[in-house]
């Protein structure tokens, strides 16, 4: 069964058929060719596929199409402006914390929604923030330290 | 994984929910958070016609003081049972639990009623379509036979919510309503202790409140999660304890266990153990072997059996620990 539904992603707006049962996941990368947002393990057990919905992360896997019309949607295509890293990306490269990639997209996301909410998280603060991720590269210990990094970037640019 | 089709329905109201529900006879299932019912849907082990989606039904999500008892809306989400202050404040364990399940984003989209619902799990059921093809049905397949108890005659699938035992040691009940009037269930009465099919709801049936009675003054509360992670996993173990001390004499005491069993259970045994009594340590040990003996067959799935009801023991003895300790 198909539906004509406005889709918001990245600030831009996407007028769209989608039938009822395609994922957020799937329209994002197969309809609107934003490969960013990753599919692994495609059941809500790895956070790979997390997008913000409304600032807040989502897993785009769980989330039918139909879901979240009217929504902000962020993916990681969403983050860099103007070709400039957002800070947390930069820390994730700086620190080491890009190795296969995968896991990048949904940490970075998870990991700027709560640098948004809270600026100084401390390093147990950020272990629970991205705990519904997983990363077979890093021991995550890269991303904690990139995530700390991020937020005294953060906090020194203002 | 694909979802397979079906039609996606968006109602306006409780009534409109319960009417989509009646007409398609059991083809029609609700979606709330999703976290549940759509990986179920992947791997084809429910394969609905019809989703009725509850985001434009108003007034699910609401936390309501009543005089005597608290109204939990079933779509709220885990995130908000956890970070809500009244709760926090009220049904502490609750809070505890919400926040035990799963991983922030799964909490965020989960909802209350979704977790009271959830199915039960067991690692014959629980695997992709392909794989079970090519096993010999369980009962919960639509099979004749059981994995885990050897020549059983039902299924043995695990109860496996988090919030239930804290919902339980609080004596919830939900409301159940159709298009022919409404119920309101106790909890502990809401689970049959069949992993097959686990609760009483209908096809045609919502759950569309939460009822918790306020605890009285001198009421506490705690609830300890068992898993192989910190996040994501479903229990190995769950326990919620809550106690009613008078003058440091335990006056009241509900212990509820989930991932024990095809139900959450209440150890009735070892309540008794701690009534009357002051929490000393060897009364404390007494209820916590209590009710590792209360625990029906254990499921060997992630460890053993004997492992799994000797931290029935371990984990009972230390939550009441925690609450004798801050009393």
């Amino acid at each position: 069964m198909k539906h004509a539904i406005e889709l918001k992603v990245n600030g831009e707006s996407y007028d769209l058929v989608v039938e009822s049962h395609r994922t957020l996941l799937e329209v994002l990368r197969e309809t609107l060719g934003l490969t960013g947002t990753k599919e692994a393990c495609d059941l809500g057990s790895c956070g790979a596929c997390t997008v913000l919905i409304g600032g807040q992360p989502a897993l785009s896997c769980l989330t039918l199409a139909l879901e979240v019309e009217g929504k902000e949607i962020t993916t990681i295509e969403g983050l860099a402006e103007n070709g400039r890293l957002h800070p947390v990306q930069k820390a994730f490269v700086e620190k080491g914390a890009v190795q296969c990639g995968y896991c990048n997209p949904g940490m970075v996301l998870t990991s700027k929604a709560l640098l948004d909410s809270n600026p100084k998280p401390t390093e147990q603060e950020v272990r629970q923030a991205i705990s519904g991720h997983l990363c077979r590269c890093t021991g995550f210990v890269k991303v904690v330290e990139a995530v700390l990094a991020a937020s005294e970037a953060l906090i020194d640019a203002n | 994984m694909r979802l397979p089709k079906f039609e996606y329905l968006v109602a306006r109201s409780v009534a409109e929910v319960c009417d989509i529900l009646a007409q398609h006879q059991g083809e029609a299932k609700v979606l709330a958070g999703g976290t549940d019912l759509l990986v179920a849907m992947k791997v084809r082990s429910v394969t609905p016609r019809y989703l009725v989606s509850l985001k434009a039904v108003p007034r699910l999500d609401a936390v309501v003081v009543v005089n005597d008892h608290l109204s939990l809306g079933p779509r709220l989400s885990l995130a908000a049972v956890a970070s809500s202050q009244i709760i926090r404040e009220t049904l502490p364990a609750l809070a505890e639990a919400a926040n035990a399940a799963a991983a922030p984003e799964l909490r965020s989209a989960g909802t209350l009623g979704g977790n009271i619902c959830l199915d039960n799990r067991c690692t014959y059921y629980n695997q992709s379509d392909v794989w079970r093809r090519n096993w010999e049905a369980c009962f919960k397949c639509g099979g004749e036979r059981c994995y885990i108890v050897k020549g059983g005659k039902q299924c043995y699938a695990v109860a496996s919510a988090d919030t239930v035992p804290a919902l339980m040691v609080f004596d919830a009940s939900v409301r159940l309503v159709s298009k022919d009037g409404e119920r309101i269930v106790p909890l502990e009465q809401f689970y049959t202790g069949n992993g097959d099919v686990p609760n009483i709801l209908h096809a045609a049936e919502m759950v569309s409140e939460i009822l918790v009675p306020r605890p009285q003054p001198g009421w506490s509360s705690a609830f300890q999660k068992m898993a192989r992670r910190k996040a994501i996993d479903f229990p190995l173990l769950d326990v919620a304890v809550a106690l009613q001390l008078v003058d440091d004499i335990c006056k009241s005491a509900r212990i509820a266990l989930s991932a024990v069993g095809p139900a959450p259970i209440r150890a009735r045994g070892a309540e008794r153990a701690l009534i009357g009594k002051r929490l000393s340590s060897s009364i404390i040990e007494e209820a916590a072997v209590q009710a590792s003996k209360e625990a029906g067959p254990l499921s060997a799935i992630g460890t053993t059996v004997a492992y799994r009801r000797q931290m029935i023991n371990v984990q009972v003895r230390r939550t009441i620990e925690r609450l004798a300790v801050a009393n």
